[in-house]
Order: C-alpha cells, then structure tokens, then sequence
C-alpha cells in the first residue's frame, strides 16, 4: 500500500466516524440510570429507562434486552409514562449490554430502535481474608523492621480489579503503617521494629463491589512473631572422665534484650540420621550450653541446636549446621560374640574348630585383641589390627581366632575376653560337645522372604526348649563360603538374617539350639533371598549319536549362575518337527529317540528356576544313515552273496565247461606267451651258424575260420607286400604287439577252432614257423626238439643264404588269425594283435568276401607296418606249412588254428 | 563503664523474664533502649574517636534524681517519664544538628540513632500508659537552649556526646525503675 492509499483510507475513517458521533448527539432518545454499572453476581440489578421526547414514544413502546435476549414484561416497573425500570438477577452468565428499545411501526425498515444501553461489569464483593499471620525475620543483630505477613484470600475468583493493603498500628502510639500488598502475601515497615508495644495488623481488601477487613491480628509483642537466626558457634566439647556425655555450647543469635530465646538441642550418631531430641523442658532456660547424657561411648555424634522466643510464641529457627564429635572410650561393656566353625577331619576321629568372633556390640573403643582360653589351658592373648567400629552392630567383622583339634569323644569348651586401651569386656564361653552326644537340633526349620529380607522360622527341640537359652543363626554362602551368624533369644520362633544377603545366591541357613553356651546340633536348609532365571544355560554336548537317537550329555550351571533352584531342564530338538523333553533337574544326560536318520538335528537346553528360565547354546549334529553295525552287515551280506556268485558261477564252469567253450573259446593270453629259446637274451645262439639258417623267420597267424591256404595267399600276396615287410625280422603272436615283445614263433592249441577231431595231443596253432627258404619254395628243414633261437638280425642281403630254422611257440594262446599269408613273401613283420571274437565270427568270414577280405587285412597290415618295428630288409616272411589241411583233417584254404602235435611239429 | 552495663544487664536477665504485662513489656523496652542507646554510643565513639579518652565534665543535662527514698515507684516513673520528654528533646537537638551538619546520612550510626529515636518514643507512650495520666509524651526541649552555649566542632561533639551519655543513663534509669514497678506490680498481682 502506497503512502497516498493509506492517507485516503485514513481521511475515510476519520469521516465515518465524524459522521457517526454527529447522528448519535442528534439522536439522543433517552437514558439508563446508572450508567456503567458494577453488578454483583448473584443479586438483582434494577435499571431505569427514561424516555426523551425525541423518542417519541412511551413506556409501553419499551422493551429491554440484556445480551441480546428480550427481557420478560414482567420484569418491567412502570414509573410514569417517560421511565421505565427493568430487575434483572445477575448470574455468572449475565454480561454484555442491557438495552432500552422502543418498538417502531411496521411501516418502518427497521423496526427496532434502541434509546439507550448500558454494559454491565459483574463480578463478586472481596472476600474477608483469614489466617493472617506475621512474621519478623533477624536482620543483623536486630529484628528487621519490614514485617512480612501472609494470609489466605478466599477461594473464588471475584472477577473485578481488587487491592489488598497491609495495615500494622502500633495501638500504643496510635501510629499506623501501611502497605499495598500482593493477594496473599505483604510487608510492611514499621522504621523500627516495635519491640514490646502492642500491635494491630490487619488486611484491607477492597474492589468496586465492596471493601472488606481481615480480622485484627492482636499482638502484645511483637517479639513473640520473631524469628532469629539459629544459634551460632555450635561446639561439642567431649571430656575424657566422661564417656558418655558431650558438653554442647552455641552462643544467641540475637542479644537477649531483644528477643529471650529457648532453646532445642538434637543429636543423632554419625551416619544413622536417626535424631534424638532433648527434651525442650531441659533447654528452655536462656543457657548457652548443654550436657548431653547416656550416649554411646567412643562414637560420633552430630549435634544441631535451634531457638524461638522463650514463650514459644512465634517460629522456630532453622537448625544450625552439624558440629560432630566423638565421646570417649570406655572399656568393653558386653561380651564378645563367640562362635566355632567345626571342620570333620577326613580319615580321622577328630574335629578341626575354628574359632572366631566379633566384637562386642558395647566396645566402647577399638577393640585391640582378645584373651582366649582353651579347654583348661592358661589365657592367650592374641592381638587384632581392628578398624574403627562401626555404630551399626550388623556391620561387625567376624575375627578368625585360633583354631584346635578336638577328638569327637572329647568336648571342647572356649573362653574368651575382648579388651581395649581401657580396659576388659565380660567373659563370653562357648561350649562343644562330644560328636555323640550333641543336644538335640531344633523340629523344624523354613525360611521366606518378606520385605526384601529373609527370615528364617524354626519350632524348638522336641524335648522341649526348657535347656535352651538361646539360638544361634549362621548362614554360609554356598557359592564363596562366606558366612556369618547372629544371635537370637530362646523365646524367639523366627527372626530376619540381620546379614548383607545379596540376591540370587544359595545360602545354606542353619539354626543352633544353645543349652547354657554348649551348641546343639544344627539344623540346616537351603534357600535364596531371591531367585532369578538362570544367568546361562546349559552346555550340551554330544555323547552318542546313532541312527534314529543320540545320548545328550550337560553339564550343572555353576553355582554362582544358577540364581534359584533348577526345577527341570527343557530339551528342544529340531530336526524337521520341533518338540521338547522336561526332564528332572538332576538329570544331567538324556538319550533323545526317534530322531530321523541322516537329517541335522539341533539341540539346545533351557534351565529353568521358579523365575524365568534361560536357554543354553545350540549343538547342531547329524544323525547316521546307518545304525551301527547294519553297514557291516550289508558288506557281509553283499560279499558273501557275490562270493555265492562266484562259487555258483565257477561251478557251472565246471560242469559246464563244454557249453561256455563253445560260446565263449578260450583266448590265450598274449602276455603269458614263451617262445621257448627264442630270446635275443641269447646272444650265443645267435652267434651259431643255426641262426643264419633261422635269419628270416617269420611268425603267420593262422586264422582258424579261413580255410585259405596261408601259402597260396603268401604267395599271391608276396609281391604285394615284400617291400613292407622287409624290415621285419619277426613277427609275433597276438602278444607281439610292441616291438619289445619277444619274438617267438607261436604254437597254436588245435583244439580250438572247432576242430575236435585233433584234440588229444594238438595244439592250437597260434603261428606258424616258417623258414624264408621255405617260403621261397626250399623245402623246410626238420625242427630240432628244441625250440629254435631267434636269428640275430641279419644283415641285409643275408637272408637267401641262410638255412631255416624252426622256433615253437608256447603261448597257450590260440592264433587267432593269419595274416602273415597275405604278406608279402621274404618279409617277416610283427602284427598288432587282433582279437578274433570281436573282430568277426567264424561264420562272417566265412561269408566274406575273399576279396575284401583280403583287402581288410591289407589295411591292418598296413596298420600293423606302423606300429612294429620295421625289421631289416630281407627278412622273409614266414611260410605256412598244411596249409591245403583243414584243422579238422579236411582240405580248404590254410586254417587259422592249426592242429600240430604236442611238441615239435613240424609246419608246412 | 560498659563492664558494668554489661553486668547490670545480666543482673537484670536473671529476674523473672518481661511477662505479656504493660510493665513487663516497658520494662524489657527501657532495656532494649539502654540497650540501643549503649551501642548508639559505641558507634559514636568509634566515629569520634578522639573522644573516646575524654569524660565530659560538668552536671547532668537532665537534673532530675530518681534515687529518693520518699518517692513511690508511681512517682519515679512519673519522674522518669519527664527526664525521658528532656532526652527525646535532646536526641531531637542532636539529629537537627547533625543533619544540618553533615545532612541525612543511612549508616550504623544513623540506623542506631532512628532506632534510639523510636524506641524512646515507644517508651514515653509506654510509661504513658503505666501513669494512666494524660501525660504529654512530646519532647520536652527548646534546642536553643544548650546548643546555643556550644562553640566550635569539638564543643558540638562534645555535646552529643553528653547527651548520648545522658541517654544511656536516663535508659538505664528507666531500666531499673521500671523492673522494680514490674516486679512490685505482679507481686501484689500474686498477692491478690
């Protein structure tokens, strides 16, 4: 909004409310009596209406309105024919505006015009306030002069602007000050404080509904409203003849001419806070001093002094600060606490006592040592480094003493006197009795706690408690073996262990009868102050685990994490359905059954007190597939079935032997194959002039199925196949596979092959020894009986020139087919091995074409020529010999197998 | 001179203690004000201490004596009521004239001063009231009459000083005369 937009709006409101004020001092139609009225809240307030001639109009056009609400006609008092007067009762919801309007015509827009309003302020009177009271605080070495009062006001809002006046007169001199003050609290000042002249205070409370006046407070001396500072230069004086009283002094606040003071002495020993007072009758008078009796001796005390006027009118000060000091010592007033701690001695019928004590609860000073007298010795004095003794006779340390062996049929009795630098306590004596003759305990014994202590409650000794004289409690902690005792009248039936228990620890709590200072035998009991849950569970271990089972092993939870009694231990497995096992809690192994077989299996122990409960850690482990024993016995079962197998097979061997040669020959073994004398281990024989004569010999398999002529095929083939096998100087079996093979000439088994017509003595020819002359067409020399050597490797060219030679082959290994026929003739080579069975049945060769067939064997050989080692060049390939002879007797092509006689046979 | 306030003021400590009487109360307010007027003189004296080796000589301000055997105690107190109007007229003279010295101070000694003051004025009303007369309880001196004799600072001290001295000794006066009023008082009070 611009500066010239604010002044227009300005200039507007100014005219409106010119124009306003000029229309309401024309129009002045009447008035109210009274204007601005204060009404009171639960009276009536009547209001005149007087009628101006410019009204026009009469009092029976009036109507009034009191917040906008029409006022009833029967509220309405005529007084003549211009007033009209309305009552009205005043509550708390009456405010606003009550209005005289006059009905207009109808013809009129508005009907309606007000002649005169009048806004009501309600409210309620002051209350008249009570318990006024005053007080003069100290203020130096005087009373100071502003005297504060209070008072209550009264609890009701009045709702109205309302002052309160603090009024003090001093009635002697008729001077009177005064003090505006708050609702409930003032001062006032009197310049000097009116010692000793009469005073009137009272309180004016006044609002526009009314004034109201306290009652007077009348106060003969005003002293008797004073309070003074506490007494100051409080100060104990202990005197050494006197240990059990303490001289207290302090000196008056304020001098006694203006204020008489009594006086109020309280103590308390160090630490307890529990304050014993003087009683006020001693302190009255205005001494500055105090004789405090029958205290404690060699104690602390705290001493507080105060004082008010000596009439006990008016206040109390505050207490002053504490001043402390010691009474002095004295000499022991009562016994000390004697006690025995009986130890079984192992292997022997003796005890171990222990004896100990406490100090005695009436010391009276450091306690420095003890005389002690066992049995009917002399006194002992035995010397303590005692600490300072605490007020409070719980807190009294247990002082091991001595300690004897006692026999069990001995007894024992114990004297013992404390003493300090003053002097020696009573006598206190303790009595044991022989092992067997112990009195008798008490009947019973319990215990329970009620609040926050533990109490322990016992019947006595059936026999009667005449010969007790009083019982001894002693509790020991289970977990660290600290124990204590006290002492309990013999009319007593329970009692609170007086003792710093501590929470969630086993005590075993046992009650002594005492008959005269001898010790009866004890009852004992166990129990916590409190139980909790279990500070840790159990750790689970694994002792066994079988198929469907396994044995759970725990340990206990150590004492100290116990906190409570296990009532049972809760074994959870989970291995696909969880479930759980309670068992008693002093169960401590557990074999867990119908487990699933091979499957994890996590399992875990919660501890359980009457409090809570507290799980352990998981042990996680797999169940076995197999129960013990049932995997060997499977093995068993399995080995001794296949061995059945075995027997059974071998069996049928035999029996059947015939049956499984015919559908399964039997096939020599290339490996245990000999070539007897055949060896180039033998290197004299190859020196001998035979073996130039056996240079070229050459190993030919003979196929037992191919009835060709292994000679015709050589010599067809021979022209083929010379070059190839010209460095071949032997050739092999079905074992001269690898040129480390030893060269032999093979000797088949005759029998196989079908041919039974020879079976007595032949053998199955595996190769045939053919001198090279002989495949050249030279007649074949006769074998020696031995086995030819093999030649030494001739040198090329050599191989015409020299004889034949024979070598016989071992192996019992049938030949299993002869493709050294088809070679060429004058080579010898060595033939990969071949297994007939699996190459081809007798009948497919049978079936071949020859043609193929010697095309196939072509291509072994060819084969064959790359993995033998080539021999020299003229090496001749061997020759078959009978070869137009079938091996069972009948002319066809030179069978594979050829029958010989066992031995040398001659071949081809 | 304070040893022997001090001893008359314990003598007085051990009488029965000021009951809630008009003579018990005025004879614990003439104690108070000997009491205030001793420590108004202690202040003065350490203000003035040149003054403190010096006895003012000459006779009392007030010439009036308590100590006649034919007086009855009504008679003293009456007495005592007017040698109390002369020392509050004194004390009026002195207050003019210090203030008009050194003007309106609010230290110890003005503090003590105001208080002797009032508690005068409390005790006029009170022995007053112990008369049952209608006694004047105005001060009872023209100021011009001593302070005009006065010359010089130290001859004003020295003045206040007497004066200061003089209502020590009317306050103790009082005092002790009232206490025997007191006592004789409650004696027939008992009697009765």
């Amino acid at each position: 909004m611009d500066k010239s937009s604010y002044r227009l709006l300005q200039l507007l409101s100014l005219a409106c409310l010119a124009y306003r004020a000029t229309s309401s001092s024309i129009t002045t139609y009447g008035t109210i009596i009274p204007q601005s009225p204060i009404v009171e809240i639960g009276k009536e307030f009547t209001a005149t209406c007087v009628l101006y001639e410019a009204a026009k109009a009469t009092v029976d056009d009036i109507y009034w309105t009191c917040n906008d609400f029409t006022v009833p006609k029967e509220q309405y008092t005529k007084i003549n024919d211009s007033a009209v007067s309305v009552t009205i009762p005043i509550t708390s919801e009456t405010g606003g505006f009550l209005k005289c309007q006059k009905k207009e015509s109808p013809s009129f827009l508005n009907q309606n015009k007000t002649i005169h309003a009048i806004k009501l302020t309600k409210g309620y009177p002051p209350e008249k306030p009570g318990n006024l009271s005053c007080m003069a605080v100290q203020s130096g070495q005087q009373i100071s002069s502003n005297v504060m009062c209070t008072w209550q006001p009264g609890i009701r809002d009045n709702m109205l602007v309302t002052t309160y006046t603090l009024f003090g007169s001093i009635t002697t001199i008729n001077q009177t000050h005064s003090t505006k003050a708050q609702r409930s609290s003032g001062y006032v000042d009197f310049g000097t404080f009116p010692s000793y002249m009469e005073l009137d205070i009272w309180v004016d409370v006044e609002n526009k509904l009314g004034k109201v006046r306290s009652d007077i407070l009348l106060i003969m001396d005003p002293n008797e409203m004073v309070k003074t500072n506490p007494p100051s230069d409080v100060n104990i004086i202990s005197e050494n003849n006197f240990s059990r009283t303490l001289l207290v002094s302090w000196k008056q606040p304020i001098h006694e001419t203006i204020v008489k003071l009594k006086y109020n002495v309280r103590f308390c020993t160090v630490g307890s806070g529990n304050w014993t007072e003087v009683p006020p009758n001693d302190t009255e008078s205005s001494k500055e001093s105090f004789r405090l009796q029958y205290l404690k001796p060699d104690t602390k005390h705290v001493v507080q002094v105060r004082c008010m006027h000596h009439t006990g009118y008016g206040y109390w000060s505050d207490w002053s600060a504490n001043t402390t000091d010691k009474t002095p010592m004295d000499k022991p007033t009562s016994k000390p606490d004697l006690w025995r701690v009986v130890i079984p001695s192992q292997g022997n019928s003796g005890r171990r006592v222990q004896v100990m004590c406490k100090d005695p609860v009436e010391s009276n000073g450091r306690i420095q040592g003890y005389n002690i007298k066992i049995q009917d010795g002399a006194w002992e004095s035995v010397p303590v480094n005692g600490s300072e003794l605490n007020s409070r006779s719980q807190e009294r340390k247990m002082i091991p003493l001595y300690q004897i062996l006692l026999s069990d049929k001995r007894r024992g009795s114990i004297e013992l006197k404390a003493w300090n630098s003053v002097g020696m306590s009573p006598r206190a004596s303790l009595g044991i009795p022989k092992l067997a003759h112990e009195p008798p305990p008490v009947a019973s014994l319990s215990s329970f706690t009620q609040d926050g202590r533990l109490w322990v409650e016992w019947q006595p000794p059936n026999l009667g408690a005449t010969g007790v004289t009083e019982y001894v409690l002693e509790w020991v902690s289970v977990s660290d073996g600290a124990m204590d005792w006290q002492r309990e009248p013999r009319h007593n039936r329970k009692a609170p262990i007086k003792g710093n228990l501590q929470k969630f620890k086993l005590y075993n709590i046992s009650v002594y009868p005492m008959y005269s200072g001898w010790t009866g035998k004890p009852l004992t009991t166990a129990t916590f102050l409190e139980q909790g849950a279990p500070l840790e569970g159990p750790s689970v271990k694994l002792r066994r685990t079988g198929k469907n089972d396994a044995e759970l092993e725990w340990m206990a939870i150590p004492l100290d994490k116990q906190r409570g009694f296990i009532t049972n231990y809760t074994i959870y497995i989970k291995g696909g359905k969880e479930r759980s096992i309670v068992v008693s809690p002093d169960t401590y192994s557990y074999t867990v059954d119908g487990m699933a077989s091979n499957r994890k299996q996590v399992v875990r122990i919660m501890a359980s007190t009457i409090q809570g409960s507290t799980n352990g850690s998981d042990l996680s482990f797999n169940t076995l597939k197999y129960a013990p024993g049932q995997m060997e016995a499977i093995v068993v079962s399995v080995c001794i079935g296949f061995l059945f197998f075995i027997v059974l097979t071998v069996s049928l061997c035999i029996y059947k032997i015939d049956l499984i040669k015919k559908i399964w020959p039997p096939v020599p073994d290339p490996s245990n194959s000999t070539i007897a004398n055949w060896s180039p281990d033998f290197p004299s024989k190859a020196d001998s002039p035979k073996e130039s004569v056996l240079g070229d010999v050459s190993v030919v398999e003979v196929d037992v199925f191919d009835r060709k002529s292994l000679c015709e095929e050589d010599k067809a083939g021979l022209p083929l196949k010379k070059d190839k096998y010209l460095s071949e100087e032997h050739s092999s079996g079905i074992g001269g596979s690898s040129c480390m093979s030893t060269p032999r000439q093979s000797v088949s088994d005759s029998e196989d092959g079908g041919d039974s017509g020879q079976t007595t003595t032949s053998i199955v020819q595996y190769s045939s020894v053919v001198a090279s002359s002989g495949y050249k067409g030279q007649t074949p020399c006769p074998l020696p009986q031995t086995p030819c050597p093999l030649p030494q490797t001739p040198p090329s060219g050599s191989s015409q020139s020299q004889t034949p030679s024979f070598a016989r082959s071992e192996s019992t290994q049938p030949l299993l087919e002869s493709e050294e026929g088809q070679e060429g003739s004058g080579q010898t080579h060595q033939r990969y091995p071949r297994n007939p069975y699996f190459r081809r049945s007798p009948g497919g060769s049978e079936s071949r074409d020859p043609g193929d067939r010697n095309q196939l064997e072509m291509e072994e050989q060819e084969l064959a020529s790359l993995r033998f080692c080539p021999l020299e060049e003229g090496a001749q390939q061997t020759t078959p010999t009978d070869e137009s002879q079938s091996p069972d007797g009948q002319p066809g092509p030179a069978p594979s197998y050829m029958p010989q006689l066992r031995g040398d046979r001659q071949q081809c | 001179m304070a040893d022997q306030e001090q001893i008359d003021i314990d003598t007085l400590l051990d009488m029965p203690a000021p009951e809630r009487s008009r003579t018990g109360r005025a004879s614990a307010l003439a104690r108070l004000l000997h009491q205030d007027c001793t420590h108004l003189l202690e202040l003065y004296r350490e203000r003035e201490s040149l003054l403190s080796d010096h006895t003012p000589a000459g006779d009392r301000i007030v010439p009036l004596s308590l100590s006649s055997p034919d007086l009855s105690s009504d008679e003293q107190v009456r007495l005592l009521h007017s040698a109390l109007r002369k020392c509050s007229g004194l004390l009026e003279c002195l207050i003019l004239r210090e203030e008009e010295e050194m003007g309106e101070l609010e230290g110890e000694y003005e503090t003590a001063r105001k208080s002797v003051r009032d508690r005068l004025g409390h005790l006029l009303h009170s022995t007053k009231v112990l008369l049952e007369t209608d006694e004047d309880v105005t001060p009872d001196h023209q100021c011009d009459e001593e302070v005009d004799g006065v010359v010089g600072t130290f001859g004003a001290k020295m003045w206040t000083y007497r004066v200061l001295l003089e209502l020590t000794h009317w306050a103790d006066s009082a005092s002790q005369t009232l206490h025997v009023l007191h006592s004789e008082r409650e004696g027939k009070e008992e009697e009765i």
